[in-house]
């Protein structure tokens, strides 16, 4: 923790060309990452598809068969993990069962040859910062989980690595404790001014929290960009499923950027040209599909009609699943307001979107 | 084992003994008072039949002094050579396949399923003049006369270190298994050298086991007679055995007070030990 209010400077990573195999499997191939300095990139990814073993050769727990990791233009690929400077927040917390909450922060001081007496007084500093001071002379065991990731962050960032490294620090918590936590965690590492990977499985979690977020599926990165680019420019299906709700009609390409498949015909922007009869897919977010009686459908494209199969009240948005004609289903979540009309079950409705909402993918 | 055994669960509310349940504790207890605790208190009323007779001369000699001198000294060298030999063994049970853990434990073990007057007649056979040993030793060149291992205090060390392993090794492997391996990944990310991390993280982690391991040793090594009795050095005699010879003399007073005094200087290691326990524990905080 910088004494005076101090940001410190966070470093650039680059990873090129890392991969990791386990036996036969590959964790993880050919990864290439470019960090900015001070820059929040979040890995989100379903278990298992190399993201917690891209951060362990991060921290330097695992080396990589090939490829170099690269900390503010130092190679870093085979330093001994204890020689990075790197923070690491664990998913289980990891503190020192042994030692109270500020010897745990003071611990990374005190392997920095500050004197024991200099290293509780700044831990006791960090401890301020994270809202803990009273439990200061607390074992692990006596406090909350809430409590201890707030002594495991403290401990992370107190000796100012340049790189702070976060393993799911709130997959143990509840939802609630969770979003007070990723505020938090998001003003400390601004405050710190480190650059932060951060591993999560939760994509709500991601998109609040990151710059950037790469998405990892079977080792590979599908796609690396803003909360946005994903949401709204998805480069895979994969990714479209993956970062928020979707729809994913699968059909026949056009050639032009139009899909036919059973029962409608969507139109939009392109990702990549998809040859004539080649099978492709449009991507819908549920909030930007339109419904209206079925007898007022004006347009053929960018529609589908079909009946109310379902209706999930969501509170300030009601849900409504469409069964088209054809047999596929489109999903229109609908914001209620003072005019808005209500359908029921069972009624016939016609599902439409604009041709800048939608994305047509290959396959 | 009372000292730095992981405290008990606090929540024990909803499982808590019902009514009856403190009568389960009933037999073990009945067995303990009539083959245990009336023994002990008619050794304590033997020991004071002549007046405290027996217990002047027990520690005004300088004959029984020795004794227990030599006691305590062969029992604290073998708690020290067992935790010597045990602590890096119990490390690599703990780092390999459970195969291979499997193998290891079975080699500790070994010396449970033998009985104890085998074992010492085993290493009489070993280690006398002509034994195995010896002839090893000259064979390789490293002596030339046999070196006398047998009735000397290094012969009883060899011995009872070779019974008492698994008491050490046993606990020390249970206090590893359970040191959770994120926290060495985490004392490594937080700037810790591999030295550094054993001794500030490791070995702190592992101190409940390794002071089970060494309260055992040594409070079972101080008893021991077979095996002082047939590989030590007669001048170098421990307390049960005179406590023996005592017995075969008749001199049960003498032997009574000899084994209340045992009794009692153990009892007092043992609570010494748990104050500094205490203490330690309370200033790693």
């Amino acid at each position: 923790m910088p004494d005076n209010n101090t940001v410190t400077t966070g470093a650039a990573l680059t990873l090129s060309g890392v991969t990791k195999k386990f036996g036969d499997a590959v964790a993880v191939h050919e990864i290439d990452l470019d960090l900015m300095p001070g820059e929040f990139l979040t890995m989100l990814g379903p278990s298992g598809s190399g993201k917690t073993t891209t951060l362990n050769m991060i921290a330097g727990f695992l080396q990589p068969d090939s490829g170099t990791v690269t900390l503010d233009g130092r190679e870093i690929t085979r330093t001994p993990a204890h020689a990075r400077n790197i923070g690491v927040v664990f998913q289980n917390y990891a503190l020192f069962p042994h030692l109270s909450a500020v010897r745990n922060v003071a611990f990374p001081l005190e392997m920095r040859g500050v004197s024991r007496k200099e290293a509780l007084r700044r831990a006791h500093g960090a401890l301020e910062l994270v809202e803990l001071e009273k439990c200061a002379d607390r074992r692990p065991a006596q406090l909350s989980g809430g409590q201890q990731q707030r002594v495991a962050l403290a401990r992370a960032f107190v000796f100012e690595p340049g790189l702070l490294l976060m393993d799911e620090p709130l997959g143990a918590l509840d939802k609630r404790l969770r979003e007070t936590m990723q505020l938090e965690i998001m003003r400390l590492c601004r405050r710190v001014g480190s650059t932060v990977v951060y591993v999560t499985h939760d994509q709500e979690e991601a998109l609040t929290m990151s710059d950037r977020i790469a998405i990892y599926n079977e080792g590979v990165i599908e796609q690396l960009g803003t909360a946005e680019d994903l949401y709204e420019r998805p480069a895979t299906t994969f990714v479209a499923d993956f970062v928020g709700d979707s729809t994913i009609l699968k059909g026949e390409s056009q050639g032009d950027g139009t899909v036919v498949g059973a029962g409608w015909t969507a139109a939009g922007p392109e990702r990549g040209a998809t040859p004539k009869g080649d099978p492709a897919s449009v991507v819908i977010r549920p909030e930007m599909v339109r419904l209206s009686p079925a007898e007022d459908a004006k347009s053929t494209v960018n529609q589908m009609t079909g009946e109310v199969a379902d209706v999930v009240y969501l509170g300030s948005q009601v849900k409504y699943i469409v069964a088209g004609d054809g047999g596929d289903e489109v999903h229109a979540k609908v914001a209620r307001s003072a005019q808005w009309s209500r359908f029921e079950r069972g009624d016939r409705v016609s599902a439409t979107w604009s041709a800048e909402d939608c994305v047509v993918l290959s396959s | 084992m009372t000292v730095g055994t992981v405290p008990a669960p606090r929540r024990r509310g909803l499982l808590g003994l019902g009514g009856g349940g403190w009568a389960l504790v009933l037999p073990l207890v009945l067995f303990l008072a009539v083959f245990f605790l009336y023994p002990l208190v008619q050794m304590a009323r033997e020991s004071a039949a002549g007046g405290f007779a027996a217990y002047e001369s027990i520690l005004t000699s300088p004959v029984y002094r020795k004794v227990f001198g030599n006691t305590l000294t062969i029992a604290a060298a073998t708690t020290a050579i067992c935790l010597v030999l045990a602590y890096p063994y119990a490390y690599v049970m703990n780092r390999v396949s459970p195969r291979m853990r499997l193998a290891l434990m079975a080699f500790v073990l070994l010396p449970f399923w033998a009985s104890l007057l085998v074992r010492s007649f085993a290493w009489i056979a070993l280690l006398q003049d002509s034994g195995l040993v010896n002839q090893a030793l000259q064979a390789l060149g490293l002596t030339d006369d046999p070196v006398s291992l047998i009735r000397t205090t290094p012969g009883v060390l060899i011995g009872m270190v070779h019974i008492m392993l698994p008491y050490m090794v046993l606990p020390l492997y249970t206090a590893m298994a359970r040191v959770d391996d994120r926290l060495l990944l985490a004392a490594s990310s937080l700037g810790a050298n591999p030295r550094r991390r054993f001794v500030r993280v490791f070995l702190p982690l592992t101190l409940p086991g390794l002071a089970a391991g060494c309260l055992l040793v040594f409070t079972i090594s101080l008893g021991f007679y077979i095996t002082p009795a047939l590989l030590g050095a007669p001048s170098q005699a421990m307390v049960g055995e005179v406590i023996a010879e005592q017995v075969e003399q008749f001199g049960l007073s003498t032997a009574s007070a000899l084994g209340i005094v045992l009794l009692t200087g153990t009892l007092v290691i043992l609570v010494v030990i748990a104050l500094l326990a205490k203490r330690l524990g309370r200033s790693a905080r």
